[in-house]
C-alpha cells in the first residue's frame, strides 16, 4: 500500500447515473473525496443516499448506467465487493444483516487478515487479534459476551450499529462510508459511536457520513456538506449548510432543483 | 375449560342455516341416470354445436376409466351417481328467459329472499349479476354497460351460441377434461355457468358476480366458469351459493378456469355458503369443485380468494400455474367448519416461469365436531428460477371434537428458489378472550372479534361490499362456539 | 393398491425357498404380493427404492473373520453392540455386565393392516436371521454404541431396546462401510421406554458411497419418559429413515433433530411421525438439509394429536438450503389434530443462500467461495450444536469435507 497523505484524491465520482429495479435513483451525481476529508450527504427520504452507499460497496442489484467511479486511481465499479473491501472501501450498514451461527469475532479476524494479506502484511494470530479487539471493544463500550456471538445475531438496533463502528475501527479502512450509522441510536448510544468515528479521523482516511439529521454532525464535524436531491448534489457547504437544513427543510432546495 | 357452560353452548352453536327455503317452482328436469344419451340430450336442449357436444362425450368416457380420489381428510357414503339428475331448468312459457322480464317472479322474489342485487340495488352497488339456478343461467344484469366496454360477461350457454371461437379455444384449455374424477364428471354433463371475456387493455368498469343456488332436490348441479382475460385486463369476478335445506345429500362439482395473458389481473374471489347439513349431519351439499387458473402471459397475476363456510363436504384447491415471467399466483382462504362438517381445501402454485411469485394464506377454523384440512402444493419447477413463495397456514380450534390438519407439499427443484411455510394450530386464546370480556364484551362479540381479527389479513383481499358479508357469515357460522 | 412387481424380492425368493424357515418364507410372500413401496405410496412419495430392481437381497453369511475390523475414525466409546452385515457379532462387541442382551430366532411380523413403512418391516423379518433384545434394568445407566458395519451384501438388523423405569440408555447408531462395497441394510429398531424411563438416540449415517440403508425406527414413550435422537445423514447412495414416536402417557416427551447433506448423486430421505396419544406431551423437531450437485433430499414430518391429548406442545422446523441448478428438497411438515387445547407450529423453507448475508460478507473483505461455506455451514449449526462435542467434531470433520474452503471456516462457527 502506497503511503496516502493529506489531501490526496481517495474518490472521485463523475456523472454518475445507476438504476435500482428499473428506476432511476442517481441521475447524474458527482463528488469528490480527498484524504483527511469528512464528507456529509444530506437529502430527503428517497433522495438516493443509500443507494450511493450500496453502490460505493458493490451490492450486485444496482445497475450503473453511465459515469465513472474512481477509487484510488484504480476503476471501482469494475472490483467484486471483497475487492473493494481489501483495498480499503468499509461500508457501514443502515441495516446490518443478522447471520446466525457464523462467530462475529472470527468474521472480524478473517476480515481484518483479508484486508492484510491485500496490503502485503503478515497476518495476525489469533493473540494479536484478541488484543487488538479487546481495545477497540473497550473504546466502543461493548462488553465481552459480544466475543461468542452471532454477526449481529439478536442485537439491538443500537448494538448493531456499534458493532459496525467495531468493526471500522479494527479495519481502518481508507474510505469509510457510513449509512445512517445515527439512525435508531440513543444519545449515549450516539456520543459512543462518534467517538469511534472520531478516533479515526486522520490525514491518510476519508469518511462519508450519510444521514437524514443534523444531529450526528454535532459530534463528528464535517469538513464538507452535500445535499443529494433528485439523484445529484445540489447544493455544497460547510457544516453551516447542515444547520440551515435543520431550520428550513430541504423542500427550498429540492424545488431550486427541479426548476434550474 | 372454564367459561360457558355446555347448555348455553348448544343452544349457541344450534344456529340455523338461513338460507334454508325451497322456492316452489315448475322445473323441467331430467329423471335420474348418466349415460351417453343423457349427454346427448342436455347438449341438444341447450342446442350446442357439434364440437361441444363430442367434447362431453370424450369426457364422459374419460369419467368412466376414472376413480374417486381418496386422498382427501374426507369421509362420506358412497355417491350413486345414477341416482342424480344431470339437468333442472326452471321451466318457464318461452323457451328460456331472455331478460329480467321475462324471469319467473317467483324466481325473482328467491333472489330478493337471498339478497341477491338484481335490479335497482344491483346498479347502485355497482355490480354485474349472473345468477345460475340449479342448472341454467336465469338472468344477467348490466349487460348493455358491458357491452360498451367490449366486456363479454354472460350466461355459459349464450357464450357457446354467441362466442363459440373463444369457447373451442380455451375450454378445458386450463382443466382439461380427464383431469380428476369430478372435473371429468362436470365436463361432460355441465348444464351452464359463466363466461366472462376482458379484451385487451380494459379494466372492467365493475365487480362481476354471480350466483349459484341449488333448489330442486335430486339434482346435482355442474356449473362451468371460463374467464379470460386478454393483454392488459383487469377484472374482478365474485361467486357466491346457497342452497336449500334438504335431508339428503347434493352433489355439487364445478370447474372454474381462468387464463390470465401478458400482464393482465384476475381477482376471483368465492363466499360459499352452500347449505352445510344440520347438527347431526344430515343432509347437505357435497362440493367437489375444480379451480384452476393460468398466468400465461408475462406479469400476469391471479389471485383467489375464499371465505368457504357452507357445504357438508369441500373438497377445493384453486390453483395457479404460474407460466409467464414475473407472473403473481395468490391464494387467501377462510374456511370455517362447524357441526359435523368436512373441510379439505387449500391450493396449489405451480411455478414454471422465471421469477414468479406466490402467497398463500390459509385461515382454518373448527368448531363442534367439525374436520378442516388445509392441504397445498408448491412446486418450484428446474425452470422458475428466482421465484418466491410464502405460505402462512393457521388453524383455530373452537372445540373438544373436532380436527384441524395441515399437509403442505414443497417441492423445490430450482436453487435460485426461497420458498417459507409457516403454520401454526392453537385454540382460540383465553387471556384475549378473558381480556375482551374483562372489558364487557359478551362471549359471542368476543370470540367474533378474535376470530374476525384471526380472519383479517384474507377479508381484507375481498371486495369491499362482499368483505362485510362475509364477516357476518362467519358470525353465524360459529355463533357461540368457543369452549 | 396395485403392487408393483419387486423383481429382486422374487428372485431371493427362488434362492433362499429351500433355506427360510415356513413362517418367514410366508412373510416373505405377503411382502411379494405388497411389493416394495414405490412413489405411489403416499409414505414414499419422494423415495424411490427402484434401484433395488438390480440388487441381489439375499442377506449376507454371518460372522467375522479375525481380519475384521471396525474403521478407526468412528467416534467409539468403551461399550458397543457390532451387527456386522446385519448379524449380531458377539466377538466384535463388548457389552456392559449390566445389560441384559437376548436374541432370539425372528418372529413372523403380525402387524393387521400394513403401511408402507410396514413393509420394510416385512423384508427385514423374512430375511433377517435373529432378533435381538437389550434390555436396560430399572434405575440403570447405560451408555453404548451401536455399530452396522456392512463388509458385504445385505444387511437386516433387528433390535429392540427395552429401557426399564428409571433407566437411561444412550446409544450411538453408526451405518458405516466402505465405499466400494454396494451394500444394502435394512435395519428394524425398536426402542420401549417405561415410566420415567431415557434413551438418546444419536443416529450417524456415514456409509460407503454405494451402500444402500434404510432404518425403521420406532420408539414406545411411557408416562414421563423421554426418547431423544439425533440424526447425521452424510454417506451412502441412498438413504431412508423412518422415525416414529408415540406418546402413550402424560409427561412423556420427544425431540428429534437431524441434519442431512445430499452432495453429488446421493439421496437421503427422511420421514417423522409423531403420535400424541395422551394429554401434556412435548415434542420438538428441528431439520436442516442441504442439496448439492445433483443430489436430492427429503423431510415428511407429520405430527398427529389424537382426541383428548390436550395439554400437547409440538414444534417442527424443517430449513433447506439448495446449493446447485440440479439438486432438488422435497418438504411436506403436516399436522393432523384432533384435540383441542393444543399449541403447534411448523416452519419449513427451502432456498439458496441469503444474498444480503453474502453481500455483508463479501464486503468485509472474505472470498465468494469462503463466504458461501460459512454460510452453509452456519445453516447447519442448529443441529450441530445438538451432538455431544465428541459427535459433533465427527459429524464436523465429515460434512466439512464435503464443502470448499473448509479448512478455512471452521473457526467462523458461532
Amino acid at each position: 500500500m502506497t503511503q496516502i497523505q493529506r489531501g490526496d484524491l481517495v474518490l472521485d465520482i463523475k456523472n454518475l447515473v445507476a438504476n435500482v429495479a428499473g428506476r432511476n435513483i442517481l441521475k447524474g451525481l458527482d463528488l469528490t473525496v480527498r484524504a483527511g476529508e469528512v464528507h456529509a450527504i444530506m437529502g430527503p427520504n428517497g433522495a438516493g443516499k443509500s443507494t450511493l452507499a450500496q453502490i460505493l460497496a458493490g451490492r450486485p442489484d444496482y445497475e450503473i448506467k453511465s459515469g465513472t467511479v474512481t477509487y484510488l486511481d484504480e476503476d471501482l465499479l469494475a472490483l467484486a465487493p471483497e475487492e473493494r473491501a481489501r483495498r480499503g472501501v468499509f461500508l457501514g450498514f443502515q441495516y446490518p444483516v443478522e447471520i446466525p451461527g457464523v462467530n462475529n469475532v472470527y468474521l472480524l479476524k478473517a476480515a481484518l487478515n483479508a484486508r492484510r494479506r491485500q496490503a502485503g502484511l503478515q497476518e495476525v494470530d489469533a493473540f494479536e487479534f484478541m488484543a487488538i479487539i479487546r481495545e477497540k471493544m473497550k473504546l466502543m463500550k461493548m462488553d465481552e459476551s459480544f466475543l461468542k456471538r452471532g454477526v449481529n445475531e439478536g442485537f439491538s438496533g443500537g448494538e448493531k450499529k456499534r458493532n459496525e463502528i467495531l468493526q471500522m475501527t479494527v479495519l481502518e479502512p481508507t474510505l469509510a462510508i457510513l449509512d445512517e450509522t445515527d439512525s435508531g441510536l440513543d444519545i449515549d448510544a450516539l456520543k459512543v459511536v462518534s467517538t469511534g468515528v472520531n478516533s479515526l479521523r486522520q490525514d491518510d482516511r476519508a469518511i462519508i457520513l450519510v444521514t437524514h439529521y443534523q444531529r450526528l454532525l454535532d459530534y463528528i464535524v464535517p469538513d464538507y456538506v452535500h445535499v443529494l436531491a433528485g439523484g445529484r448534489i445540489v447544493r455544497s457547504g460547510d457544516r453551516t449548510l447542515a444547520l440551515e437544513l435543520e431550520e428550513r427543510g430541504y423542500d427550498w432546495l429540492v424545488e431550486g432543483s427541479s426548476a434550474a | 375449560m372454564s367459561t360457558p357452560t355446555a347448555p348455553d353452548l348448544e343452544q349457541l352453536v344450534a344456529q340455523k342455516y338461513r338460507h334454508g327455503f325451497v322456492t316452489d317452482i315448475e322445473s323441467d328436469t331430467l329423471p335420474p341416470g348418466l349415460n351417453e344419451d343423457v349427454i346427448r340430450v342436455i347438449s341438444r336442449k341447450k342446442a350446442e354445436p357439434q364440437f361441444l357436444l363430442d367434447w362431453r362425450l370424450k369426457a364422459f368416457r374419460l369419467w368412466q376409466t376414472l376413480t374417486e380420489p381418496t386422498w382427501a381428510h374426507v369421509a362420506h357414503h358412497p355417491i350413486d351417481y345414477q341416482s342424480i339428475s344431470y339437468f333442472s331448468a326452471p321451466k318457464s312459457k318461452t323457451d328460456g328467459p331472455k331478460s329480467l322480464a321475462d324471469v319467473d317472479p317467483k324466481l325473482l322474489a328467491t333472489y330478493d329472499k337471498l339478497g341477491v342485487p338484481l335490479h335497482e340495488r344491483a346498479r347502485l352497488a355497482g355490480v354485474a349479476v349472473d345468477a345460475v339456478f340449479d342448472s341454467v343461467s336465469v338472468a344477467t344484469t348490466f349487460k348493455d354497460r358491458l357491452h360498451a366496454a367490449g366486456v363479454i360477461f354472460c350466461p355459459f350457454s349464450d357464450a357457446v351460441r354467441d362466442h363459440p371461437a373463444l369457447i373451442e379455444q380455451y375450454l378445458g384449455s386450463v382443466v382439461p377434461q380427464g383431469d380428476n374424477f369430478y372435473a371429468a364428471l362436470n365436463s361432460a354433463v355441465f348444464t351452464d355457468g359463466s363466461f366472462v371475456y376482458i379484451p385487451k387493455g380494459v379494466r372492467c368498469p365493475m365487480e362481476l358476480s354471480t350466483y349459484f343456488r341449488i333448489n330442486a332436490a335430486n339434482t346435482g348441479q355442474f356449473e362451468r366458469t371460463l374467464i379470460i382475460a386478454d393483454e392488459g385486463s383487469h377484472v374482478s369476478y365474485l361467486e357466491g351459493c346457497t342452497a336449500p335445506m334438504r335431508d339428503e345429500n347434493q352433489l355439487h362439482a364445478a370447474v372454474v378456469e381462468l387464463v390470465a395473458l401478458e400482464s393482465a389481473n384476475i381477482k376471483y374471489s368465492t363466499v360459499q355458503n352452500w347449505y352445510p347439513g344440520d347438527e347431526n349431519g344430515i343432509g347437505g351439499i357435497y362440493n367437489f369443485v375444480t379451480k384452476r387458473g393460468e398466468c400465461r402471459g408475462r406479469n400476469s397475476r391471479i389471485s383467489w380468494t375464499q371465505v368457504e363456510t357452507g357445504s357438508a363436504i369441500t373438497w377445493k384447491y384453486p390453483s395457479c400455474v404460474l407460466i409467464g415471467e414475473g407472473s403473481v399466483g395468490e391464494f387467501y382462504s377462510v374456511a370455517v367448519a362447524n357441526h359435523l362438517q368436512q373441510a379439505d381445501t387449500g391450493t396449489k402454485m405451480i411455478h414454471i416461469g422465471a421469477n414468479t411469485t406466490s402467497t398463500i394464506v390459509s385461515k382454518g377454523i373448527s368448531a363442534g365436531r367439525a374436520q378442516n384440512t388445509y392441504r397445498g402444493l408448491v412446486k418450484v419447477l428446474p425452470s422458475a428460477s428466482g421465484a418466491r413463495n410464502y405460505t402462512q397456514c393457521d388453524s383455530l380450534l373452537m372445540g373438544p371434537d373436532c380436527g384441524a390438519h395441515t399437509f403442505p407439499y414443497v417441492e423445490v427443484k430450482n436453487p435460485s428458489a426461497v420458498v417459507e411455510h409457516e403454520a401454526t394450530t392453537s385454540r382460540i386464546g383465553e387471556d384475549q378472550l378473558f381480556y375482551l370480556l374483562q372489558r364487557g364484551l359478551s362471549q359471542e362479540d368476543a370470540v367474533n372479534m378474535i376470530v374476525n381479527g384471526f380472519c383479517k389479513s384474507v377479508f381484507n383481499e375481498l371486495p369491499m361490499e362482499f368483505a362485510v358479508e362475509a364477516q357476518n357469515l362467519l358470525a353465524l357460522s360459529l355463533e357461540g362456539s368457543v369452549g | 393398491m396395485s403392487a408393483r412387481l419387486s423383481p429382486a424380492l422374487t428372485r431371493v425368493r427362488a434362492l433362499l425357498a429351500d433355506a427360510l424357515s415356513p413362517t418367514r418364507l410366508d412373510t416373505l410372500d405377503r411382502l411379494i404380493a405388497l411389493g416394495l413401496p414405490t412413489p405411489r405410496d403416499d409414505a414414499f412419495r419422494y423415495t424411490n427404492l427402484r434401484l433395488l430392481d438390480r440388487r441381489d437381497l439375499a442377506p449376507a453369511a454371518a460372522g467375522s473373520n479375525t481380519t475384521t475390523t471396525l474403521p478407526a475414525d468412528l467416534p467409539i466409546g468403551a461399550d458397543r453392540l457390532v451387527f456386522l452385515n446385519g448379524h449380531f457379532d458377539v466377538a466384535l462387541s463388548r457389552l456392559p455386565a449390566t445389560l441384559r442382551v437376548e436374541t432370539a430366532p425372528r418372529t413372523t411380523c403380525d402387524a393387521g393392516s400394513i403401511s408402507a413403512v410396514d413393509r420394510i418391516r416385512l423384508l427385514n423379518t423374512a430375511l433377517s436371521g435373529t432378533h435381538t433384545t437389550v434390555v436396560v434394568p430399572r434405575n440403570t445407566q447405560v451408555s453404548l454404541d451401536l455399530i452396522a458395519l456392512s463388509t458385504a451384501g445385505c444387511g437386516y438388523p433387528s433390535l429392540t431396546f427395552q429401557v426399564e423405569s428409571g433407566a437411561q440408555l444412550h446409544v450411538i447408531e453408526q451405518h458405516t462401510g466402505a465405499d466400494e462395497v454396494e451394500s444394502l441394510t435394512a435395519a428394524v429398531i425398536d426402542f420401549e421406554l417405561q415410566d420415567g424411563a431415557i434413551a438418546d438416540h444419536t443416529l450417524l449415517q456415514v456409509a460407503g458411497n454405494r451402500a444402500v440403508v434404510i432404518g425403521d425406527v420406532r420408539a414406545h414413550v411411557g408416562r414421563d419418559a423421554t426418547y431423544r435422537h439425533r440424526s447425521a445423514a452424510l454417506g451412502a447412495q441412498l438413504s431412508r429413515f423412518d422415525v416414529t414416536v408415540h406418546l402413550n402417557a402424560a409427561g412423556a416427551s420427544t425431540a428429534l433433530s437431524g441434519l442431512f447433506l445430499a452432495d453429488s448423486t446421493r439421496e437421503h430421505h427422511l420421514r417423522t411421525l409423531i403420535h400424541h396419544a395422551a394429554p401434556d406431551c412435548p415434542s420438538d423437531q428441528l431439520y436442516r438439509g442441504v442439496a448439492s450437485g445433483r443430489g436430492r433430499g427429503s423431510y415428511d414430518g407429520k405430527v398427529i394429536v389424537d382426541a383428548g391429548a390436550n395439554g400437547t406442545n409440538s414444534a417442527q422446523s424443517s430449513k433447506n438450503l439448495l446449493l446447485s441448478p440440479d439438486a432438488s428438497i422435497e418438504t411436506r411438515p403436516q399436522l393432523e389434530i384432533n384435540a383441542h387445547a393444543v399449541k403447534c407450529s411448523h416452519g419449513a423453507t427451502t432456498g439458496s443462500l441469503d444474498e444480503n448475508m453474502l453481500f455483508y460478507l463479501l464486503s468485509r473483505g472474505l472470498d465468494r467461495d469462503t463466504a458461501r461455506a460459512v454460510l452453509t455451514y452456519a445453516f447447519l449449526g442448529d443441529v450441530l450444536k445438538g451432538f455431544t462435542p465428541a459427535i459433533r467434531a465427527f459429524v464436523e470433520a465429515r460434512a466439512l469435507g464435503r464443502l470448499p474452503a473448509a479448512d478455512r471456516i471452521r473457526e467462523f462457527v458461532a
